[in-house]
């Protein structure tokens, strides 16, 4: 009786939530460790070139550095239970507010890419399945095939630069670097997406050509449905689980690729900030950006295992939505 | 009075009253007292004059008119009309504070025993005559040139009763220099405005031309992307690196040097080392050449002939007290012989000088394990009281505050686990007496005979090799310039030409 009351969207909930309390366990005590094991001494770093020994063994004390590991560890993980991601080692700062500062810089333009990427390729991907249904224009289906492959293999510091050289320093339209405009956007999305619209458009394309010959596209066609309606109603829902799926994989990837477009573009998001903190040995930023990022992985594959729920509910009866 | 104006520098045309630069890095503390990486240098000369300034020629007055010195004093006579940004009258009193707290055990400040030599420090205003006299316990020869060192500049009363808010560059009425620090998002961009009513500007041997802007504008970026931005025209000022100088070569840019310090091979002169052997030393010194490694790490750079650049007083420039390029003679000591290199990326292009030291030391028959490390991993490593991880290095040594000490400190005195600086942990007692000469001496022909003395025991004794310089090149656009005076950057001279 409990089974047939309890509702399905509770039960997928509530093992959402128990993935991500997991996953954040696992990427509290990840990033702690892997921090560790960065070669170098944070305090001598911090202390500077001119320091003496007595300077250093001093930061080293004022930075809790001298405590053993897992006291280190407790310290963290309780901080991190009250909000607190503690202060730089180098800056002195809080944490949370470097994080603060650079999150809306790395989410704002992840986030922009995100949505060009699945407009773009949904869009590309469907308009080129119906322009090659039936093996008409051969031609379009096969330079889609080798432009997508080829863009899709090519590094994001190359396309960033690539970008940078034809538009900003040769044709001067729009600016190289930094975040001072709305203009400052155009070029580092552009770079993020490229790779992703071609694979996505791929898988897209790939799936509504085996949509397109199904029964009741042809009944759609049939009853002279407009082309609009027949793509956008009858075949692009039926794309979107898979679509979505690869999708959710891609798009995590594309937190990573911002690192890479932050230093090309000296972006002031969270990747340009773990890069420096890195070079500068400052654990507590380095933890708290890569536990930042990973939440935001983690949040992301759940907010599109939701959407495909909602798409195609008989997934919340299998129990797993997507990846 | 120079005062901040519209002018019609920009590489467009168009007026402006602001200067758009960039920085590496987020400043680590806004406090002269703390710095440690060059941004923090930079923060510190514009928001805080010195008592002293450098010029081409020597040194010139800042906050101080005059000055005189002996080995254990120096006595500065403080001009009348200074002020902070809260309008504070910049007293003797105000200036003594402020250095007194700079020498204080209690601030643990890492450039200090750079600026006053290490021993205690009594400064002592008087207010009426108007001067401030600095007492050292120990001779220290170099105090005037210490005393121009962006480090060293003089913090108000109101940041000195805040000290938290000078570190992070929110207290309005601590700067004594031409400029405030009136917006910071880290990580994003940092803005100066120049103070109204400003008019203590060095006076220079050859005076700057054009107008101080009333904004500075330093966004913090990746190094790749500047050059970019100057092309652009998102920049009117910017460091860059030396494999895109080429790309301002033609065109409307200024390419303004200075010396940010110097490179030089240091061995590991305790027992673990194959170099404790002054034989193997040598042997080195006949196979690296500093000219060929100058050309891979940066040819803009000059040959240094001693732990400094040529622009630093005393410093040798005779170069006959280099050992001869003797490639037959070092292999018959070289050969068979496993040597552990470490050097960071800085030197070149990822670490082209340090492979250039590999290789010509391969070239001679040793077997060359090179570790081409980033800073972090360099330091401690080099710093650290582990000696038995290395042999030799290629250190890039930042020498802000522009005297020898700095790089023969590095080679002699106290090694790094007693508390000193000396990284080759060498003995060389003829070298240590003569600099410690140097330092007690009472005048600079005195001072600059003894340290000549302990450059040439150091040289003969091969307890480094003199490499290049490491320069360092500020393009300016059209319609903006720079100085370094003395050889070393300062942003206060950056001018907007009419």
């Amino acid at each position: 009786m409990l089974d047939r009351i309890r509702s399905p969207w509770l039960s997928f909930l509530l093992s959402k939530a128990g993935e991500l309390l997991l996953a954040l366990c696992v990427l509290v005590l990840l990033t702690f460790l892997l921090v560790q094991l960065v070669p170098g001494d944070p305090a001598r770093v911090a202390a500077g070139v001119d320091a003496s020994v007595a300077d250093v063994e001093a930061v080293r004390i004022r930075l809790g550095l001298d405590q053993p590991v897992l006291a280190q560890l407790w310290s963290y993980v309780t901080g991190l239970l009250s909000g607190d991601f503690g202060t730089s080692f180098r800056t002195g700062q809080d944490v949370s507010t470097i994080i603060g500062v650079r999150l809306p810089f790395t989410v704002s333009i992840a986030f922009l890419a995100i949505g060009v990427t699945l407009v773009v390729a949904i869009a590309l991907g469907l308009t080129v399945a119906g322009l090659t249904r039936g093996n008409r224009n051969r031609w379009l289906d096969v330079s889609f095939s080798w432009l997508t492959a080829g863009f899709q293999t090519l590094p994001t510091y190359v396309v960033g630069a690539l970008l940078v050289v034809v538009f900003s320093v040769t044709l001067g339209l729009l600016p190289a670097a930094g975040a001072n405009s709305p203009e400052s956007y155009v070029l580092p999305t552009i770079a993020l997406a490229l790779a992703p619209i071609c694979s996505v458009s791929r898988v897209v394309r790939r799936e509504a050509a085996n949509v397109l010959e199904q029964d009741y596209m042809r009944t759609a066609r049939g009853w002279r449905i407009s082309l609009a309606k027949q793509y956008a109603v009858y075949a692009l829902p039926n794309l979107l689980a898979s679509t979505l799926t690869l999708s959710g994989l891609v798009l995590a990837s594309m937190l990573g690729g911002a690192v890479i477009v932050e230093s090309v573009f000296a972006w002031p998001g969270l990747g340009n900030g773990v890069v420096e903190a890195i070079i500068e040995r400052d654990y507590p930023v380095i933890r708290g950006i890569i536990l930042v990022l990973g939440l935001i992985a983690a949040l992301l594959n759940i907010v599109i295992d939701i959407v495909l729920a909602t798409i195609d509910p008989r997934t919340l009866r299998s129990g797993k939505a997507s990846s | 009075m120079l005062t901040g104006c519209v002018t019609s520098g920009g590489n467009d045309g168009e007026t402006t009253d602001t200067i758009r630069g960039a920085w590496l890095t987020d400043p680590t503390t806004f406090d002269p007292a703390k710095v440690s990486g060059l941004d923090d240098f930079r923060a510190a000369r514009l928001g805080f004059d010195t008592v002293l300034r450098r010029d081409d020629d020597g040194i010139v007055g800042g906050i101080a008119t005059e000055y005189t010195q002996s080995p254990t004093n120096v006595t500065l006579t403080i001009r009348d009309d200074a002020t902070c940004s809260d309008g504070t009258e910049i007293t003797p009193t105000v200036v003594a504070d402020s250095l007194a707290r700079l020498a204080s055990a209690e601030t643990a400040s890492t450039t200090a025993p750079l600026i006053f030599g290490g021993s205690p420090v009594t400064v002592t205003p008087d207010d009426a005559a108007g001067t401030v006299s600095i007492d050292l316990e120990r001779p220290y020869s170099e105090l005037a040139v210490g005393l121009t060192v962006p480090a060293a500049g003089i913090v108000c009363p109101a940041g000195l009763d805040d000290p938290e808010g000078l570190a992070a560059g929110t207290v309005d009425g601590a700067f004594s220099g031409p400029y405030a620090l009136t917006a910071a998002t880290p990580g994003v961009t940092y803005e100066y405005t120049l103070r109204d009513g400003y008019d203590a500007w060095p006076v220079y041997a050859e005076p700057l031309e054009g107008t101080p802007a009333v904004t500075l504008d330093f966004s913090v970026g990746a190094t790749d992307a500047v050059p970019n931005q100057l092309l652009t025209g998102e920049l009117d000022a910017a460091n860059v690196n030396v494999q895109d100088l080429p790309r301002f070569e033609d065109g409307d840019y200024e390419l303004n040097g200075s010396t940010v310090g110097d490179y030089f091979i240091i061995f590991n002169e305790t027992e673990t080392s194959p170099f404790a052997d002054p034989a193997v030393r040598k042997a080195a010194a006949q196979v690296i050449d500093p000219a060929g490694f100058m050309e891979a790490v940066n040819p803009a750079g000059q040959l240094n002939y001693s732990a400094g650049d040529p622009d630093l007083q005393c410093v040798n420039t005779d170069a006959s007290l280099m050992v001869e390029q003797d490639e037959d003679a070092a292999a018959s000591v070289l050969e068979g012989l496993t040597i552990r290199l470490i050097g960071t990326t800085g030197v070149g292009v990822n670490g082209a000088g340090n492979v250039y030291v590999q290789e010509r030391l391969r070239a001679a028959g040793a077997t060359v394990e090179l570790a081409n490390v980033d800073n972090g991993n360099w330091i401690t490593t080099i710093l650290g009281p582990d000696t038995g991880s290395w042999d030799v290095t290629v250190f890039a040594s930042i020498n802000n505050v522009g005297t020898l000490v700095t790089g023969l400190s590095r080679v002699l005195g106290t090694s790094i686990e007693d508390g000193g600086r000396n990284i080759a942990r060498s003995t060389n007692p003829t070298a240590t007496a003569a600099y410690t000469e140097a330092l007690a001496a009472s005048d600079d022909t005195i001072k600059c005979e003894a340290y000549q003395r302990a450059q040439e025991s150091v040289l003969e004794a091969v307890d480094f090799i003199p490499l290049s310089t490491n320069p360092a090149t500020i393009v300016t656009a059209d319609g903006f310039s720079v100085r370094a005076p003395g050889g070393r950057e300062d942003l206060t001279t950056l001018r907007i030409l009419g």
